[in-house]
């Protein structure tokens, strides 16, 4: 009996020992791999905080005035320029008037395409545009005042606004083989010049 | 071993004595072996004791850098808190950088090293580092914050005794902007100046630094009311019409009457805060909270509400200002005389002196010495920047004094002081203390005291627009905002006399005046008058134009709308009594 006990008890600390000994190997071992993470956590936060202060060195004011002023040919924004959303007039029903004006002439639309002229040059035309939201400014309304005033694009807003957008208008303008916006719609007066926009418009010219 | 211990205890005992001692020890006799097993027992607890002691003395002191690492610490710069703007954009920050540190002890050749050290860094003096190395220090610094290029020379030079501690570096990526209200830090990050010495105050620091000690806790970055697009317009504009006006000085500031927020504050000249050689040069002082300067006739905005505040006039109360005014052998005059009786609203926008000379005087010294008391005008104005200024206040107030500071001289004040009094006119009564940190209505609300009745506060905003419509004031009227304000220009004191060719011009503009928001405060020390400004060089010809095309630029970055149709009914109360110009 006593010598079962004495199996029992040498087991138990021989165990409780080998225990001991693999949670102590255990803790040292977390606790380097917590030290290294630790170490790379600030690190990291040292990077960031050295490309954060780059960011805000690249993005100071009096530079972005400097290269704004250098390389954009744009002016500052007039107060006549701002409009507040709510005095934006709301739009009207949609009308196709270049239809409108076709049917005034003469011209039968049903719809359809003409057969001898199909529409794809202008789809062609059409494709390589970037199919962005629509400019905000190409359509001054006549009735409000305050957006009259606001027709001058503001340079915020982006240069590529150009009256002509032959997506609205599907295939059945196609058999006047002609840019139909210009004949419609009077050309916003720009803040932006001509040559500041972007080439990317180029290839809006139809052949 | 415990003879030996035996021995020492005993040093000189006699030789007979020592020889019964030894047998005693040595003896297997079972009662006399008490002396050994007590001898034996007092080693052990001694020896457990000493076990125990260092025990303890490990566990509590274990955390303690030692040695090299002890001196790092306290050598190394602590770690600072971010500063952002309104917006959260970075106003300055810590990057970290390295610094080469030398332990003169451990250094085996020390002429080879300063010869080796001085030809990787050559803008250290050779002699000097050599001093430093003779130094009976275990640590002294080589130099501070190296680029890594450097590091890594250093480094390959591989001298014993050399090594790199890292270290914050303080930057202050946007410049000249704000550099007034930042302050700066010094190589140490301490902070010298601003609000950079202002988080030092609060403790807002961790001193350890983050420099050795790797979980450094992230400090809460501090959040000012600068909005740095705001600020560096107005520096700009600034900048332009001080080039222009050729005035030796130029400052501005944008404050928030509802909140007492500074938006953007700016003096000219400035310096950039990491060139801080710069900022001693005392040309370079912040104008707008260091410098005290009589404001001239934006003080008349002041007396005017105080006597509409006191009861004993209303709008409509008449001064006759048909004759110059003597008082001893002194004559006060207008600049524009217009020699007649004029209402309050006519004092105001016709800038006469002689009509607030009057109110002051009729109401008198103490009451007005009282109010301006009242209005923060005579005491010394605190922020959270350590600069400030204490007024020049006469110390013998008499009926003159009250008489030229009821328009704007012989009372200096520091410009911020006098923009924090004209808000409290404007925002409906309340004197809110101005603030460079970000705060909330409800907590300037909570702070605010009363100066005006709101009534007051309504006649101060009607006569202000009525100056931007028909005054002084229209160059500085931009369509839209529904701007009032009021010019200033006072003559300097040059060998104690005013002088009639170097003006300081000041101007305060509010927009808009029938709900004010935004406090606009321009100055300008001499300015110039110019062929286009038909040779004035008063404010409304330069003050007044300048603070017109810092409204235009900054207000839609502050997100006040326009409005081109004016306010329906923005003074209902003046409209009522049928005040000057209502009709």
């Amino acid at each position: 009996m006593i010598k079962l006990f004495h199996v029992i008890a040498i087991g138990a600390l021989i165990s409780s020992a080998t225990y001991a000994y693999s949670v102590k190997y255990d803790t040292l071992l977390h606790g380097e791999q917590l030290a290294k993470l630790k170490l790379r956590a600030q690190k990291e936060r040292e990077a960031i905080a050295v490309l954060k202060a780059e960011w805000q060195f690249l993005n100071r004011p009096d530079r972005l005035q400097m290269l704004a002023e250098r390389h954009l040919n744009t002016q500052p924004l007039a107060v006549t320029q701002l409009v507040r959303f709510s005095d934006i007039p709301a739009k009207g029903p949609k009308v196709d008037d270049i239809g409108q004006k076709l049917e005034a002439l003469g011209i039968r639309l049903d719809g359809m395409p003409t057969a001898s002229l199909p529409p794809r040059p202008l789809n062609a035309a059409a494709t390589p545009r970037p199919s962005a939201p629509k400019a905000p400014v190409a359509r001054p309304a006549a009735s409000a005042p305050v957006s009259q005033r606001s027709a001058a694009a503001p340079p915020t807003r982006p240069a590529i606004a150009t009256p002509v957008t032959p997506r609205q208008f599907p295939a059945r303008t196609a058999p006047t083989q002609t840019p139909p916006a210009p004949v419609a719609r009077p050309i916003p007066p720009r803040a932006v010049p001509l040559a500041a926009a972007p080439a990317g418009n180029a290839p809006l010219r139809l052949q | 071993m415990t003879r030996n211990a035996t021995t020492q205890t005993n040093p000189a005992p006699p030789v007979a004595a020592r020889r019964g001692l030894l047998r005693s020890l040595f003896s297997m006799n079972k009662e006399k072996s008490e002396a050994r097993i007590g001898l034996i027992m007092l080693c052990f607890g001694a020896l457990f004791l000493t076990l125990a002691g260092r025990l303890v003395y490990l566990a509590v002191a274990s955390d303690e850098p030692v040695g090299l690492r002890r001196a790092t610490a306290d050598a190394t710069s602590a770690a600072r808190p971010d500063i952002i703007d309104r917006n959260g954009e970075v106003l300055a920050t810590d990057v970290r950088s390295v610094s080469v540190f030398a332990e003169p002890r451990k250094i085996l050749d020390k002429d080879e090293a300063v010869e080796l050290l001085t030809a990787v860094l050559p803008d250290i003096n050779a002699k000097d580092l050599r001093d430093r190395f003779e130094r009976r220090r275990g640590f002294v610094w080589v130099k501070r914050e190296i680029t890594p290029r450097q590091q890594a020379e250093v480094h390959r030079l591989g001298i014993p005794g050399v090594g790199f501690v890292p270290e914050n570096k303080r930057v202050y990526p946007n410049g000249t902007a704000a550099a007034h209200v930042l302050g700066f830090a010094n190589i140490d990050n301490i902070g010298i100046a601003g609000i950079e010495k202002y988080i030092d105050q609060k403790g807002l620091i961790d001193p350890t630094g983050a420099g050795i000690n790797a979980t450094s806790k992230e400090l809460k970055p501090v959040q000012v009311s600068i909005d740095l697009r705001v600020q560096h317009a107005l520096r700009d504009e600034l900048a332009i019409g001080m080039a222009r006006f050729k005035a030796k000085a130029a400052a501005g500031s944008i404050l928030d009457v509802t909140t007492g927020e500074i938006i953007a504050t700016v003096s000219l000249p400035d310096f950039d805060p990491a060139n801080q050689a710069d900022a001693l040069d005392p040309n370079r002082i912040n104008r707008v909270n260091v410098g005290v300067f009589e404001m001239g006739s934006t003080f008349k905005a002041l007396t005017v509400a105080m006597a509409l505040d006191s009861g004993r006039f209303n709008v409509n109360s008449t001064f006759d200002a048909r004759n110059a005014l003597r008082y001893g052998r002194h004559t006060i005059n207008d600049f524009h005389a217009q020699k007649r009786i004029m209402s309050v609203p006519e004092v105001f926008i016709y800038s006469s002196n002689i009509g607030t000379a009057k109110m002051a005087l009729q109401l008198g010294v103490d009451h007005h010495r009282a109010f301006l008391k009242r209005a923060g005008q005579l005491d010394r104005l605190r922020t959270e920047l350590p600069e400030s200024a204490e007024p020049i206040v006469p110390q013998r107030w008499g009926e003159l004094n009250t008489m030229t500071i009821a328009f704007g001289h012989g009372l200096a004040v520091a410009p911020l002081q006098a923009a924090m009094a004209t808000g409290a006119l404007m925002n409906g009564g309340l004197l809110i203390p101005p603030t460079f940190l970000k705060r909330s209505e409800e907590d300037a609300k909570a702070i605010a005291t009363r100066l005006v009745k709101p009534e007051t506060s309504e006649a101060m905003r009607y006569v202000m627009r009525l100056n931007a419509e028909r005054g002084s004031a229209s160059r500085a009227a931009v369509s839209g905002f529904y701007v009032g304000g009021k010019t200033g220009t006072a003559e300097k004191v040059v060998n104690g006399r005013y002088s009639k060719t170097r003006l300081f011009t000041t101007f305060m503009a509010i927009a808009p005046s029938d709900k004010p928001r935004y406090l606009f405060m321009t100055l300008y020390d001499e300015p110039q008058g110019l062929t286009e400004t038909h040779g004035y060089a008063t404010s409304g010809w330069n003050a007044s134009p300048t603070t017109g095309r810092i409204i235009e630029r900054v207000a839609p970055l502050l997100g006040l709308p326009p409005r081109f149709e004016a306010p329906d009914r923005p003074f209902p109360l003046m409209a009522r009594i049928g005040a000057w110009g209502t009709r």
